[in-house]
């Protein structure tokens, strides 16, 4: 017997085979909750006692000033180096571009402990740009330039391979139209690449800024002063032990999250 | 006063273009896909570097062999087929995103185009002969001295197209334009001075009128349209060099007959009829007369190809 209940009509605009089935809902939702399950933990576990007594003490929030402040700077300097170098990928093919992108492949997946390893030999005390630093009274290892300096190796990867995915989206017509319409060659970048691939940069961007307010394995060999979020949390943890470290888990969270859900809803309103 | 004689290479074609087009004057590119058109286009626009020649506009070189200015210093507009609006920007932004662009003459083409209902509305919004109208609006806007149209009525329903052609009328009276345009009967429709290229070559440059009674070979007349085996040559007329059949019913009289023309075969009878085969050459009247061998009667000619109608001294 057929069944008396009316069959729902598939969503308007959707091929009936693009259409969500209830199975894959069911999954959808199931894996969901797996991946934000740590966070749920977070909320489960995390005393508001605890909170106010970690975030009541003296240097509670000097750690959160120097994250802030260092992943400021080095998402300014991602932002300057890594958008031409995303530019001249989304522009190939050419071989500069494939050896640009290669190169920043290669940093994207190297071990950030690796990548701490390497910028030891690369800048510290004892090699030739050491030296160079200490004459001009600088240093990169152990300061607010050498976190920054970290910093910007674990994020600018992730930023350069989304920017130049969004350049290369970009619709060349309108650069060549903005340059038919009197504009030079940057104005009609500004003017007409920009816009398009705005809501992609920002989307670029916050996965660099969670990137570099996390940035933990190049931190700790580099940079283990001044005190970032990540190794106040990884001393708290060491020190005090795991109930201790969780308030500061949050502050990482409030620190890092709010900059990519806005650029995440920026890029919701756009594509509506 | 735009002119352009110039060649240019695009990959492993080379195109040549030579003409004139005063303000006031809209010329038609046409040719068969793959000609060169758009390259045309494109090298007077400076997207494209030439090879050889020169385009000045207003006795201003604009590019030569020494010589290339850049799109933006040029004042030429290209509007192609997908009118390429900003999509960040409303109609009226749009229409005044030129730097060059003035407000007073913003809201003078919003309105010349009919476009001022439509100023607040963004590209999507936008029909596809709004949005043409929007582009063409656009280019006069930035004060561009010449306007190039690259298959701008493409996709349009006849009513937008009117809308379109209108708005391309509007924007040639003080100002050379060149329409390339796929449909050949819109070009000779509207447009002053008709270019034909075929495979990279310029064939002919002439009026509609003059393009359409005598069109240079046989290949301005295929770009044309204009050829084709017709069943009687009644009504019809000939490009050079054309092929005819003359045809003789056994009861006709023999007053008719190919002159100017080269035989190709002695006649012959084919399923009762007498059948002759010529070839005209060169484009001009056509004039029978009977011939010694066949019989007397009307002769129907049989013109196998190519063909072009509703030129002149034409006789049955």
């Amino acid at each position: 017997m057929l069944s008396s209940v009316p069959s729902r009509a598939p969503r308007q605009g959707i091929p009936r085979s693009l259409a969500p089935s209830t199975l894959s809902r069911v999954a959808g939702v199931v894996a969901w909750i797996v991946l934000l399950g740590p966070l749920l933990t977070l909320a489960v576990h995390l005393q508001p006692s605890e909170l106010v007594r970690a975030l009541s003490t003296p240097d509670a929030f000097g750690p959160a000033v120097t994250s802030l402040v260092a992943s400021a700077l080095a998402l300014a300097a991602v932002v300057v180096l890594g958008t031409p170098v995303a530019v001249v990928i989304a522009r190939g093919p050419s071989r500069l571009a494939r050896i640009l992108e290669t190169g920043v492949l290669a940093v994207l997946l190297l071990p950030p402990l690796v990548i701490g390893l390497l910028l030891v030999f690369m800048v510290g005390p004892l090699t030739p740009l050491g030296h160079l630093l200490a004459t001009l009274h600088l240093s990169a290892t152990n300061t607010l330039a050498a976190l920054v300096i970290a910093e910007l190796y674990e994020a600018a990867p992730y930023y350069v391979i989304a920017a130049a995915a969004a350049f290369a989206a970009a619709d060349p017509d309108l650069e060549e139209q903005a340059r038919l319409l009197g504009e030079g060659p940057w104005g009609a970048w500004r003017r007409a690449v920009l816009p398009q691939v705005a809501g992609e940069l920002a989307g670029a961007l916050s996965v660099a800024w969670a990137r570099a307010v996390g940035a933990f394995g190049a931190v700790i060999i580099v940079a283990y002063h001044p005190y970032g979020l990540p190794l106040q949390l990884w001393t708290t943890l060491n020190e005090l032990g795991l109930a201790q470290a969780l308030p500061f888990a949050l502050v990482l969270l409030v620190v890092a999250l709010p900059f990519p859900l806005l650029a995440y809803a920026r890029s919701r309103h756009a594509r509506r | 006063m735009l002119v352009a004689d110039f060649a240019v290479r695009r990959g492993t074609s080379r195109i040549i273009a030579a003409f004139s087009v005063p303000a006031g004057t809209i010329l038609g590119l046409i040719g068969p896909s793959g000609a060169g058109k758009t390259t045309v286009l494109e090298t007077i626009a400076g997207l494209v570097a030439l090879d050889e020649g020169t385009i000045a506009l207003d006795g201003l070189e604009l590019a030569s062999t020494r010589r290339h200015l850049p799109p933006e210093a040029r004042s030429v507009a290209l509007v192609r087929q997908r009118p390429a609006l900003f999509p960040h920007l409303d109609v009226r932004a749009n229409v005044g995103f030129s730097p060059r662009a003035r407000r007073r003459d913003v809201e003078e083409l919003l309105e010349r185009f009919h476009l001022s209902e439509l100023a607040p509305r963004y590209p999507r919004e936008l029909s596809g002969g709004q949005a043409q109208r929007v582009a063409i609006a656009r280019a006069l806007a930035a004060r561009s001295r010449v306007l190039l149209l690259d298959e701008p009525l493409t996709g349009l329903d006849a009513q937008l197209q009117t809308e379109v052609l209108d708005a391309v009328r509007e924007a040639a009276t003080d100002r050379p334009v060149v329409l390339v345009e796929h449909d050949v009967a819109t070009v000779l429709r509207t447009c002053d001075l008709v270019a034909v290229l075929e495979a990279g070559r310029q064939r002919q440059l002439a009026t509609p009128a003059q393009l359409q009674r005598a069109p240079a070979d046989a290949t301005v007349a295929g770009v044309l349209g204009l050829v084709g085996p017709l069943p009687t040559s009644r009504g019809a007329a000939w490009a050079w060099p054309a092929t005819l059949r003359v045809v003789a019913p056994g009861e006709a009289r023999a007053d008719a007959l190919v002159v100017e023309a080269k035989l190709c075969g002695p006649p012959r009878l084919v399923a009762g009829r007498t059948e002759l085969d010529v070839l005209v050459e060169p484009v001009g009247s056509l004039r029978v007369e009977g011939p010694a061998d066949l019989a007397p009667g009307p002769v129907l000619l049989e013109i196998t190809a190519p063909i072009l109608l509703e030129a002149e001294g034409v006789r049955a």
